[in-house]
């Protein structure tokens, strides 16, 4: 069931209505619904994988009890090792097993020798690196002690499955999402409301903005040899709008449903595209994620402690982690690698922290080094989504080669005025709220009713009359 | 919560009304372009109508008189729609090549009916056209899916096409010659096995019957039919005769005639498939059904005779 489906237009207000009307205040029976809710929201995509979801939720219920209940250090080791290594192998199962086959045989044929190798046909379970690592930060802050394990295996299952969440993220936390989930919650009219706009807005992101692009994206990616440079630079450009419209408009569905739960859901985009470097967008895009990294592996390999050797081994392992998780291709492992070779020169030199705060705050707009900052980051960035999107490393490597070429500057062959306007009511929307949660979340506060509703069907208007394709959102294949 | 859910059923009354409201405009829109859409250039006296078959065989670019009107995926059920609109707009077409080989009164094209993709792509292109009877058939087929074609995108759909196209973007989205110059032939052959027989069982008695309404739609109005067969790769084995196809079509129709362009002689490299002639096949097969035409094809008595005549000529 995508967000962005019918289905799901029935689906929400149902189980809102039963939540808060039906349920009454009853903890109980308002976390049954979430869970059955939930496993019937996942059901909808494959049922045979709600098997696979309820096995590792158990798994890691059992393994977190076990954890704390163990006298000694080495039994705590055990279960956190079991939790861990039947997490991971199943997600290297499901996700990884083909790519590092195929690796391996290229590598034997490299060296004269073939292989023979077997593939398997896997489906990949949606969701599964993101459910994977839920239950992972669970039995791992279990064992730090940070965390007490949830005895009551409903609430533990609505944090591991809360809908909202289940499939694309954000990646939430035990210490962050458990309390709410245990605590009765009380309808709250503002949240709601303010729920509903995160969801407008996200629809917007991913209907308007990142479908339109798509169309352009997908005819320049697939026949990037008889494009111009322009051509290929502009298919670059809309494939980062492309990609921030879907899963940070997937982001903000997700937290706006959650919050007409009355839970409160980690932000996980924080307008990255005005970064004014890279260590910056990285602290602002997919947060929930990056922070996932940072505390669960790159702080435990050191951090940007100890020899300059250990700060460029932890960086690179981290990104290279990370393009890792975003699926078994050697595209993404480049994407990690070449952040990895834009960020390493401000931890080495300490700077990756100067931006911490938001740009031009208070101010209308940016200064011109500011300004200058945003579109070189932006730039870097551009680049290395051409490694995400293409197919292969070396059709990467010709689309960059395309780029910079002397037919740069050309006027582009395909030029999307539409989507080109789009884009630039929706940079000039999102730079007004880059303050807020969510560039709409004060948008037209001050506005009169009527001229404010007037905006808000504006937006519902434009959704439905861009809502002809309906594309699968990209992080779902992850 | 009142006030929550008061707004919220006040805020979907209002997009409710704003989707009616775009609906009444896009239809009349529509109506208005009907013109851009379905009139054909007054030289254009004969069209064919079909599915992927005949777009992609006939560029009507090379042959005089005729438009290609033919459609993607598209079953008689929408192509009768097609066809209603196209004779309210064009007093002057004089007959119609209507492609028709078994199956497509078979069974798969119930899929291209009532299937919820198709069903989509069709709804969004007819739905303006549609009649009661249209709305019955598709409820009773597969309601589910209906109900979530017709949440409202359609007509967006509909306004997207009518705002954003040009009128020659726009009449292609309902159907002409398809150029494709593509040939995945040699991946596809050895995946067929030669001699595939259709089995009758596969029969449907509902798209035979959609094509006997087309029919009586073309008779009722005056305009000839002529049922054609374009081009097949070999690989898809002996077709059934023309005679037994007729046959099928009832006591009313036994005089129609029937232009089986089966055995054109076409190359391997000139199928994109083995349904489907390619650019280049297209090219040289429009330019010998022109020279047919203007060799006074549709004059002569035994049209059908002369067409396996020429044919065994060129082999």
């Amino acid at each position: 069931m995508l967000f962005n489906s019918f289905a799901f237009a029935v689906f929400l207000p149902v189980v809102f209505i039963l939540y808060w009307l039906v349920a009454r205040g009853n903890l109980r029976f308002q976390n049954i619904l979430l869970l059955v809710s939930s496993y019937f929201f996942y059901a909808c995509w494959d049922y045979r994988f709600l098997f696979l979801l309820i096995f590792s939720t158990l798994l890691d219920y059992f393994s977190g009890i076990k954890i704390e209940a163990a006298k000694t250090k080495g039994a705590k080791k055990f279960w956190l090792w079991l939790s861990i290594g039947v997490n991971l192998g199943f997600l290297s199962a499901f996700k990884y097993f083909n790519f590092f086959a195929a690796s391996f045989a290229e590598m034997m044929g490299g060296m004269g020798l073939k292989m023979d190798m077997w593939t398997l046909k896997i489906i990949l379970p949606v969701g599964i690196s993101f459910y994977t690592f839920h239950g992972l930060s669970y039995v791992i802050d279990i064992y730090k002690d940070r965390i007490k394990p949830e005895r009551d295996f409903i609430n533990y299952s609505v944090f591991v499955s809360f809908f909202p969440l289940l499939v694309a993220g954000p990646i939430e936390r035990a210490r962050h999402l458990l309390p709410q989930i245990i605590k009765k919650r009380a309808f709250n009219y503002t949240k709601a409301i303010d729920g509903l706009r995160q969801i407008l807005w996200g629809l917007f992101k991913k209907i308007v903005i990142a479908d339109s692009c798509a169309e352009v994206v997908n005819q320049i990616f697939n026949n990037p040899g008889e494009q111009s440079g322009s051509t290929l630079a502009l298919g670059a450009v809309l494939f980062a709008f492309q990609i921030y419209g879907d899963f940070s408009g997937y982001s903000d569905i997700a937290l706006g449903t959650a919050r007409l739960f009355g839970i409160e859901l980690l932000r996980n985009f924080a307008f990255p595209y005005f970064s004014r470097d890279i260590a910056e967008f990285w602290r602002r895009w997919h947060i929930s994620l990056s922070s996932w990294f940072k505390d669960y592996l790159y702080i435990p390999l050191g951090g940007s402690k100890g020899s300059t050797w250990k700060k460029v081994r932890n960086v690179f392992i981290i990104f290279i982690v990370s393009g890792f998780w975003h699926g078994a291709n050697w595209t993404f492992i480049i994407w990690g690698l070449l952040n990895a070779l834009y960020i390493l020169p401000s931890v080495l030199i300490k700077t990756n922290r100067n931006n911490l705060g938001i740009v031009a705050k208070g101010r209308l707009l940016p200064t011109i080094r500011e300004f200058g900052l945003i579109c070189m980051t932006f730039g870097l960035t551009v680049i290395a989504w051409i490694f995400f999107r293409s197919k292969s490393v070396g059709a990467a490597l010709n689309y960059v080669s395309g780029i910079f070429s002397e037919s740069l500057f050309t006027v582009p062959s395909i030029l999307p005025l539409i989507t080109l306007f789009l884009i630039t009511v929706f940079v000039v929307i999102e730079w007004i709220g880059r303050e807020d949660q969510y560039a709409l979340q004060n948008f037209g506060f001050k506005w009169a009713r009527p001229v404010r509703w007037s905006f808000y069907f504006a937006n519902v208007w434009m959704i439905l009359f861009f809502s002809g394709n309906q594309h699968e959102f990209i992080y779902f294949q992850f | 919560m009142k006030k929550f859910l008061s707004q919220s059923a006040v805020f979907v009354l209002v997009t409710v009304i704003l989707i009616t409201a775009s609906t009444y405009i896009t239809a009349f829109l529509i109506q208005k372009k009907n013109g851009v859409i379905h009139s054909l250039p007054v030289h254009k006296t004969y069209i064919i109508i079909g599915n992927s078959r005949p777009a992609l065989a006939f560029n009507d670019s090379l042959i005089n008189n005729v438009y290609n009107f033919s459609s993607i995926a598209e079953s008689y059920f929408y192509t009768y729609l097609k066809a209603e609109q196209l004779i309210k707009a064009n007093k002057h077409i004089d007959g119609v090549f209507l492609e028709y080989n078994m199956e497509d009164i078979g069974h798969k094209r119930d899929d291209w009916t009532w299937g919820k993709g198709m069903m989509q792509n069709n709804n969004i292109k007819y739905s303006y056209a549609m009649h009661s009877y249209n709305y019955k058939v598709l409820l009773e087929k597969n309601p589910g899916d209906l109900l979530a074609v017709y949440s409202g995108q359609i007509f967006f759909r509909q306004l997207k096409n009518v705002m954003l196209l040009d009128s020659a973007a726009l009449r292609s989205f309902y159907g002409g010659y398809f150029f494709d110059e593509s040939s995945v032939m040699n991946s596809t052959m050895n995946k067929i096995s030669v001699n595939q027989k259709y089995d009758l069982k596969n029969i449907s008695s509902f798209q035979k019957g959609q094509l006997l309404r087309l029919l009586d739609l073309f008779r009722n109005n005056n305009i000839k039919v002529y049922l054609i067969r374009s081009p097949l790769h070999f690989t898809n084995g002996k077709q059934f005769s023309p005679e037994t196809l007729i046959g099928y079509l009832g006591e009313r129709n036994k005089d129609l005639e029937y232009l089986d362009f089966n055995d054109y002689p076409a190359k391997t490299d000139e199928f994109r498939d083995p349904a489907h002639l390619n650019s280049r096949g297209s090219r040289k097969f429009s330019i010998f059904f022109n020279q047919l035409l203007n060799d006074g094809l549709l004059l002569k008595k035994n049209k059908a005779q002369v067409v396996r005549n020429e044919l065994s000529r060129i082999q």
